[in-house]
This record gives structure tokens, sequence and C-alpha cells, in this order.
């Protein structure tokens, strides 16, 4: 898993350094977006599916490089709810969640590429990241005579990849849709402990899905020549809503 | 150039915030022979089960009727109270419980201003209850006020002091896959509620491929273990679609070597049996028997034994060696230490052993007392967690069996103690997910 997202990361940021040096015209902004992403994932080896939702806040920037291609990373912080219980069966007791929230780390990372333009349309596409990794969460274990802990937390990485096309419907207002093929992959992790270690035990739920078919929509309006806010959605079988607002230098 | 800073200020105000988000488990000489006792059972009307209130009922009164009309009701009846209920139900309630409810029924239809009566029937929650006839008597599997009919007297078990097996069995019911050895005094082949839960086993007594049960104790522990369950006949085994392996290393008498127990031990391992029950136990050390239950717990097989019917200070072996084998001491109808339990520091865990209701030869059932039942009990327990979780070592199991146990004898001898281990097995507890809130 780690080493699929750090292929993706340096594929990305390669071409983005490789941008960077074949172009002088660089812009770039800085801003907070926020988030929110409901996403079923498939238990691996299972016709199990749950949804996970979760809301995030980053920071974060896009750097636009000849008004052709754009990379943009944005970091920050997620809440996140699996909306149906989660069950660990493979620990020496087992564990039912009827309702894991939790909290944790957030990443975005896109880069997108608008090589053509068809009269005032710009084609092109976009490669994109997310990734959340968020904290353990305990609970106590109470048995009649001994007691334990339980803690859990997951990590999710979505992997979007689309073809867009975008154009200005005003000086101000900008829109760009596509279609969409998404990814999911991810992992739950348990760990088990009951009476000082004498029971100890941990169970790893990997899930994947297979590529989902999508579309994305967004539209950016300038506030002023130096502000700007955008809206952001990707819809079908996940859900991925963004809304920023964004400095331009 | 200050709207400038006012938006980031806004950021700074946005980002600021949004960082309080993130937070966080007979007696012997050299020989082994077993002393269970032993009842054969005549069946009787001896169950009462409580199905609906004798206190109250459900009435619905006829449209028009006027407060005089209703206080001769009250009256003539022997109600004290009435509670509104909804769409024009109530419910009466009544100190006087003289005249039976069923019998009051009949004449509450025919006062004039009752439109419709109902008995205030009680309902239970949801658990998987077996369809087998004298599942009701089996009041170590679920003890819920029924009496039990055990020659001449009636035995009340405590409500609770059962293993809480209709709730386990949501979660699990068995594995076909999962072999219980019995190795014991063989078993009745023929008997409805085994034969078809049985696979070939051996005879180590006379040497031969036929363990046939001809002293009734292993058709006994084989019945509590795995008895055909939900086939509307006879009782309920506790791991429903296990299999037993019969060993016979018990003659007709219940005494067997500990070479013959030691080879059936080693034919169990070899037969792929995954739980060893051994309702079985020696006064007397030996490296043999030591050994044999060495390789099965070292080749992942759980070993279960009595602890000894004498209520002594001195565990039997192979229950004894604890390193190897949990050692299982017997609670009664009461949920404390039945009197012939053999108690010390080898005693893991201890199950009902008094009155346990399970199958024998020539096709009968019986209660049986002693550490041996009460060892097929854990040993039915072991096969529904194996069940489902085939991946855990014996310490393991073991581990799981002991922490998940009731300490029933908590106002005496709380935590872990020499009576009855870490305490009374409790299988919803070992066998259902810890549901976390």
């Amino acid at each position: 898993m780690k080493k699929v997202i750090k292929t993706v990361v340096i594929i990305i940021m390669s071409i983005s350094f490789a941008s960077v040096g074949f172009t002088s015209d660089l812009n770039f902004t800085l801003g907070v977006k926020g988030y929110y992403n409901n996403t079923k994932i498939k238990y691996n080896n299972s016709d199990i599916e749950k949804t996970l939702s979760f809301t995030s806040l980053a920071l974060g920037g896009t750097i636009n490089l000849n008004d052709t291609f754009y990379l943009s990373f944005y970091g920050g912080i997620n809440s996140s709810k699996f909306n149906e219980d989660i069950q660990f069966d493979n620990l020496p007791f087992s564990i039912n969640i009827p309702d894991f929230s939790s909290s944790g780390l957030f990443f975005d990372g896109k880069f997108s590429f608008f090589p053509f333009e068809i009269k005032d349309i710009e084609i092109g596409g976009s490669l994109r990241v997310f990734a959340i990794y968020t904290s353990d969460v305990s609970w106590d274990l109470t048995f009649p005579i001994v007691s334990g802990n339980f803690k859990a937390h997951f990590g999710l990485y979505n992997f979007v990849a689309s073809i867009e096309g975008k154009g200005d419907i005003s000086d101000n207002l900008q829109v760009q849709g596509g279609l969409t093929l998404l990814k999911t992959l991810g992992n739950i992790h348990g760990e088990e402990n009951v009476a000082d270690g004498q029971l100890s035990s941990v169970e790893d739920i990997d899930f994947s899905n297979s590529f989902y078919p999508g579309f994305t929509i967004m539209a950016k309006y300038s506030i002023e020549d130096y502000l700007e806010i955008s809206f952001s959605a990707n819809m079908l079988n996940t859900m991925i809503f963004s809304l920023s607002l964004n400095y331009i230098f | 150039m200050r709207n400038k800073f006012f938006y980031i200020a806004i950021l700074i105000i946005i980002l600021a915030v949004s960082v309080n988000w993130i937070k966080e488990f007979d007696r012997i000489h050299d020989n082994v022979f077993l002393r269970d006792n032993f009842q054969i059972i005549k069946f009787t009307k001896n169950i009462e089960n409580k199905r609906y209130r004798e206190d109250r009922v459900i009435v619905k009164y006829k449209v028009g009727i006027t407060s005089l009309d209703k206080k001769s009701f009250f009256e003539k009846t022997g109600f004290k109270r009435e509670i509104k209920l909804i769409n024009g139900f109530y419910l009466l309630e009544r100190d006087d419980l003289s005249i039976p409810m069923k019998e009051m029924i009949s004449k509450l239809k025919e006062i004039p201003i009752i439109e419709y009566v109902e008995l205030d029937y009680l309902a239970y929650a949801q658990s998987v209850v077996p369809n087998d006839p004298y599942f009701t008597y089996q009041f170590y599997l679920r003890s819920n006020g029924q009496i039990l009919q055990i020659g001449d007297n009636k035995i009340a078990p405590k409500i609770g002091a059962d293993i809480k097996a209709p709730d386990a069995w949501e979660y699990s019911k068995g594995s076909k896959d999962i072999i219980i050895a019995v190795i014991d005094t063989g078993v009745d082949f023929s008997h409805p509620d085994l034969r078809n839960k049985l696979l070939e086993g051996y005879n180590f007594v006379k040497g031969n491929p036929y363990a046939i049960d001809d002293n009734g104790h292993g058709t006994a522990m084989s019945g509590i273990i795995a008895a055909s369950s939900n086939n509307s006949l006879g009782i309920a085994g506790i791991c429903w679609n296990c299999k037993i392996l019969p060993i016979k290393v018990l003659d007709k008498n219940g005494i067997g070597t500990h070479s013959n127990i030691a080879l059936g031990i080693q034919y169990a391992i070899n037969k792929g049996a995954k739980i060893i029950s051994l309702s079985l136990g020696s006064s007397s050390p030996s490296y043999l028997l030591e050994s044999a239950v060495e390789e099965a717990y070292n080749k992942g097989i759980p070993v279960f034994a009595a602890t000894g019917n004498d209520g002594s200070t001195s565990v039997l072996y192979p229950a004894a060696y604890t390193s190897y084998v949990l050692g299982v001491g017997a609670t009664n109808y009461t949920d404390k230490k039945a009197d012939f339990s053999n108690y010390g520091p080898e005693v893991g865990v201890a199950a009902p052993g008094v009155y346990i209701l399970t199958t024998y030869i020539e096709g009968r059932y019986v209660y049986v007392s002693g550490t041996s039942p009460a060892t097929a009990v854990i040993a039915g327990i072991a096969g529904l967690i194996l069940s489902k979780k085939e991946f855990l070592t014996p310490d393991e199991l073991y581990k799981i069996l002991k922490f998940s146990a009731d300490d029933v004898n908590k106002a005496a001898y709380p935590g872990v103690d020499v009576f009855i281990g870490y305490g009374r097995i409790n299988a919803k507890t070992a066998v259902a997910p810890i549901i976390l809130n």
C-alpha cells in the first residue's frame, strides 16, 4: 500500500518538477479547503461492503505552470465515521464496533494537465490521490476477573484518474467537468490486549474496490484578482465534495 | 491591500479553530475408573415455564359503558387497578391470584361490558432455542426457572446457573470440520441422538475398530458435547455441527490403563481431532500420560480433563498437567462449586456438573453428575469457538475460556481461586463478539 502511494506521489512530483523545468511562467495559490467524502469500501475476498464518511479541513496550494500544468497539494485533519458496524472476527475475543469514528490526518494531491484546446475549451486529464490515516481509538475491555483494551485505526486511499475539459463562463467564473475512474484501497487495523498481554493479537481488515466509473465537476469563481473560491464534486459510487478558498500569488 | 489582510486573517482563524478538531477449564488408583453419578430419567410433567402474567390481563371495553358499569365490574372480578394502553386497550391488575388467570379469562368473556380479552403474555429476548424436546431439562445450557424431577425430588436450578448456550449459538453452532475426540468408554453408535454425529473410532481395550460403549459413560459425554441438535428429538448437544471421534480406552467398568489412554490420545492426534476431551483421571502421575498430552498441545490440539470427584485437594492426572491441559471442575445447579469436585491450583475453570441431562446407552437419556460432564461441557464450548477460530492455539483457547468465565463465587473468593479457578464457564462471553460503544 505504502509503495503504491509512494509511487503515485513520486510520479506526480516528477512530472511537476519536470514541467517546472520547461517553463518560466509560474503562478501559485495558497488556501484552505474543506472536504466531505462518502466512500464505499469492500472487504478483500468478501462480499461485505461498508460506507465510510469523512470530513476534512486542509491547507495547501496549487502550482500553475503556463496555464497548462497544475499541481496541488493539500494536507490537514479529518474526522471519519463508518456508517455500518465493523467486526474483527480473527482476534481471540471477537470485537464489534457499531459506530467506529476516528480522526487523523488527510492528504490530497492532484496533478492536472490541459495540453489541448478546442475552441475555447481546454482538454486534458488529471491524476489524484486522497489519503487519510487516523489515530488509534481505544476501548476498555472488561471481563469478570481480568481486563484489557482494544484499539483500532484505519487508513484509506482513493486514487482518481480523469479526463476533463474546462472553460470560462465569464471573466470571474470557470467551470470544469469530466469522467473519472476511481480505485479505493485501505486497511482497518485492530489490536487486542487482555490481562496485561497474556492474550494479545492483531487483525488487519484489508479492503480494495474495483475501479468505479464516475464523473467530476468543478467551478471556480474569482472574488478578487488575488482571491478565488472553488467547488468540486466527484460523484457516483464515491462522493467527494470540496470547497476551497485560495489566495492567488 | 487592506482586503488582502482581511482574507488572510479569515484563513488563520479557520485554521486555529480546526486545530481543536484533532483528537483519540472417579477417582483412581493405578488404573482409571470413573465414579460419576448416573440417574436414568423418567420424563413426567416436570417443567414449569412462565408464559404469561398471572396478575394481569388485557381487555377492551365495549363502547358506551359508564363509570358505574366499571365500578361494578371491578367489584365483581377483583381487579384493583386499570392502566390505559393504546387504541382502546386497558391493562387490568389484581392482587388476589386465587383464580387462575386462564379461568378468569373465561369469566371475563361472559361479562357484557367486555368486548375483547387476552392474556398478558411474556416475551423473551431472542436467542437460538433448539426444538429438541428435552432441551428444557438441560438447565446447564439455559437455566430460566425450570423445575427438574430427579427421582422423587424436585430440583429448581438457580436461574442463570448455566453456560448461556442459546446466546452463544447465535454466533456459532459449530462446524463439521471440528472433530472432538472423546477418549472414554466408547459410544452407543445406534443412539438416535448421536448416530449422525459419529466418526469411526477405535477400541484400545479390545484392539479393534469398534469403539462400542459397554458402560454408558462415553455415550453420556458425547451427548453433552455434540448430540444432534434442533432435530426434534431428545437433547441438544452444545456443538451442533461438530463431529465426535469415539476412542475407547476404558472398559465396561470405566477402568483403563495409562498406556491405553496415551495410545488413544495419539490416535486422536493422527485422526485429525481438533479437541481432546478426557472425562477421566488418575491419582498417579505418569510421564507417559504427560508426554501424550504434551504432544497434543504442541500439535495445536487443546486437551480438557476432569479434576476428579473426591471433593479432595488432589487434582487428578492428566488434569494436573496444567502446562498442556485445562483442568475442569464442576459447579452445581445453584452455581456453586459441586461438593465432589476436587480442587487445587490446577483447576482452570469450572462448568455445570450436577444433574446434567445427556444421552445414554440403549437409546436412553440420563442425568449425570461429576467433573466428567463438566469437562464435556467445556469441550463442547471449545468446539463452538474453534469452529469460528481454528487459528487459535491451545493456550489462547484456554485463556479465552478462563477470562470469559463468570466469577460465581466472588463474594467469598474474589478472583482466581482453587475451587473453580477463573469461574464457571460462560459460552456467550467466550463466543459472542464484544460490542464496543
